[in-house]
């Protein structure tokens, strides 16, 4: 039988927790879902043919030795690049386009953006076959490519929506400051998902989509204080009615009595959902009622980067930042904290705390991921 | 889009059901069973950009050899051991690979990663190093039991091996990985909930 749980087990859940983060599971789900429906369906009306491992095999046979040279001088699946039209940018980097030229975003795999005369994203990450962009404000022209024999994983935010793509054409949209997203089809279809919208919905070739969230409950003023949080309740959305009866009231009942560890899992599925006021219902209601757990921190850390990254409220984010590095000064995330804070004192314009934080990020982090942007704030 | 018609039944209605191919089961089959194999698979990869391609092979390895399962009540595990046998022949094509490209040494600096972006990747990314130079059962091993948190007997029942065989390997790859894991100062903050393994180790 099993032993007592051993002090590596908890690093075990540790690394679960970090890559149920970090794999996007909710996303995987759906996606592989409606590949696997349309295989099925494919396969249920075609003739018997052979299996999926069948073919494989057989192929694999027949290519033979020729495969295996081929292999050698192959390039092995790696994350696309970008460039842009005023020079080379990494993941992360902000895109502005001035107020008086468009920005031209060039993909390594053919996909193209074009951000409109002052408007700014980031290209938060890229994989082998698509990427993740946040539109922070303005307007984006993208054309995504489709890649032969690998699907697309192209997706964009902005605010608190989501847009997943598959190979297509678009006008993306994003005004912070009335919450407002506009969606333009040209070619293809796109999912779009967002915190004030009961559902993904599919938008088609030749639509056009506007849609607005009610803004949410004003950041705290001070250092989040967790008996003070008023969680974000309504939201509004056009043209979809949301279904918003008393279902996001009972959500938040139920926060108030749920365990630690569901508040947790609760937070994660509505986050990775793209529920985000959920999230932050349920990751305020964590800090609340059990603000000495370790879970509480994390959800500093959580409502900090949703604040930084769907929001774009640096501000709010950088107190949220600051709240888990001052609660958890030597937790897990301690570095990422440290990194994301200064960046966002460096966007709000507080030169000074930027240095104060570049200064004491390359004290523990020489080498880390925000090294090379603490030593720039410094040298400015 | 697709839009899934509905079964409702137990395992071995669904067994069944995916036998005369019910044009509902193989939806059911993925809602109720989808996430641990997700599980199992992340845990054995990380954080990998095949997980989505991996994730159907197993089901459509599953749904084509429906046939072979005899137990109904073996289901879960039967679909966790088609994962586990999709990630190791995952990991087993891509060290072919890296043999292959030390003939073509322009290419081996095209297979590097761009670097993670966050505290946490970082650290995943070095434990799944440290796991990556582990002999492949006892990778698996600790995968199972560690971090998808699996019991010893379905971890073992998914490795396809006995219990006493399946505990050998996990302690030779709790031993390996925890004396490289303190040589790396980024997870020392993650191995310091693992402090009573280690005192308790010691003495």
């Amino acid at each position: 039988m099993d032993s007592p749980k051993t002090g590596l087990m908890v690093l075990g859940e540790r690394i679960q927790a970090a890559l149920e983060v970090e794999t996007r599971p909710a996303e995987v789900l759906r996606e592989v879902q409606l590949r696997l429906l349309e295989h099925v369906t494919d396969t249920r009306h075609k003739a018997r043919a052979p299996s999926f491992w069948q073919a494989r095999s057989a192929a694999l046979a027949a290519l033979g030795l020729l495969a295996l040279g081929a292999l050698v001088f192959e390039a092995w699946p790696r994350p696309i690049s970008f460039v842009t039209s005023s020079g080379e940018r990494d993941a992360g980097d902000v895109l502005s386009a001035s107020e008086h030229a468009p920005l031209r975003i060039d993909f390594s795999e053919g996909s193209l953006m074009v951000l409109h005369e002052g408007s700014s994203a980031r290209v938060l990450e890229t994989q082998p076959a698509g990427a993740r962009v946040l539109l922070e404000n303005g307007v984006a022209d993208v054309s995504v490519v489709h890649q032969q024999g690998r699907a697309a994983h192209w997706r964009f935010e902005a605010g608190p929506f989501q847009v997943l793509v598959k190979g297509t054409q678009f006008e993306l949209a994003w005004q912070p400051a009335q919450e407002a997203l506009s969606l333009t089809m040209k070619e293809g279809s796109v999912e779009l998902s967002g915190s004030c919208l009961a559902k993904p919905q599919l938008v088609a070739r030749g639509s056009s989509v506007r849609v607005s969230c009610a803004k949410a409950a004003p950041a705290p003023a001070q250092a989040p204080s967790t008996a003070h949080e008023t969680p974000r309740t309504s939201t509004t959305a056009e043209p979809s009615k949301p279904e918003r009866t008393a279902e996001p009231r009972s959500f938040e009942a139920s926060c108030e009595s749920a365990a630690k560890a569901e508040l947790v899992a609760w937070a994660n599925r509505e986050r990775l959902a793209g529920s985000l006021a959920r999230a932050r219902t349920a990751l305020l209601a964590l800090r609340r009622r059990f603000p000495e757990s370790r879970e509480a921190g994390t959800a500093a850390f959580t409502l900090g980067r949703m604040a930084f990254d769907q929001r774009a409220n640096f501000a709010e984010a950088a107190r949220w930042f600051a709240s888990y590095l001052a609660e958890q000064p030597d937790g897990p995330l301690m570095g990422d904290a440290a990194g994301r804070l200064l960046e966002a004192h460096e966007r709000l314009g507080d030169r000074a705390s930027a240095r104060r934080d570049a200064e004491s990020y390359l004290r523990r982090f020489p080498d880390g991921p925000y090294a090379s942007r603490a030593r720039r704030i410094l040298a400015e | 889009m697709v839009t899934p018609l509905k079964f409702i039944g137990d395992e071995r209605a669904l067994v069944e059901a995916l036998r005369s191919r019910h044009p509902g089961a193989a939806s059911t089959l993925y809602e109720r069973y989808a996430a641990g194999v997700l599980r199992t698979l992340r845990s054995a990869l990380g954080p990998d950009p095949d997980l989505p391609d991996l994730l159907q092979e197993v089901f459509i390895r599953a749904l084509d050899s429906i046939a072979q399962l005899e137990d109904h009540e073996r289901l879960r595990n039967w679909l966790a051991g088609i994962a586990v046998f999709s990630a190791r022949a995952l990991i087993r094509r891509r060290a072919r690979r890296r043999w292959l490209s030390l003939f073509s040494p322009q290419r081996v600096a095209s297979t590097e990663q761009a670097p993670p972006s966050s505290e946490a990747r970082l650290a995943l990314r070095e434990i799944y190093e440290l796991l990556n130079r582990l002999p492949l059962d006892e990778r698996m091993a600790f995968a199972l039991r560690i971090i998808d948190g699996m019991t010893l007997p379905d971890a073992a029942d998914a490795c396809g091996v006995s219990l006493a065989t399946f505990k050998r390997r996990l302690v030779r790859a709790e031993r390996a990985f925890l004396e490289a894991a303190e040589q790396r100062p980024l997870l020392e903050p993650w191995l310091r909930g693992g402090t009573r393994w280690t005192l308790r180790r010691q003495g």
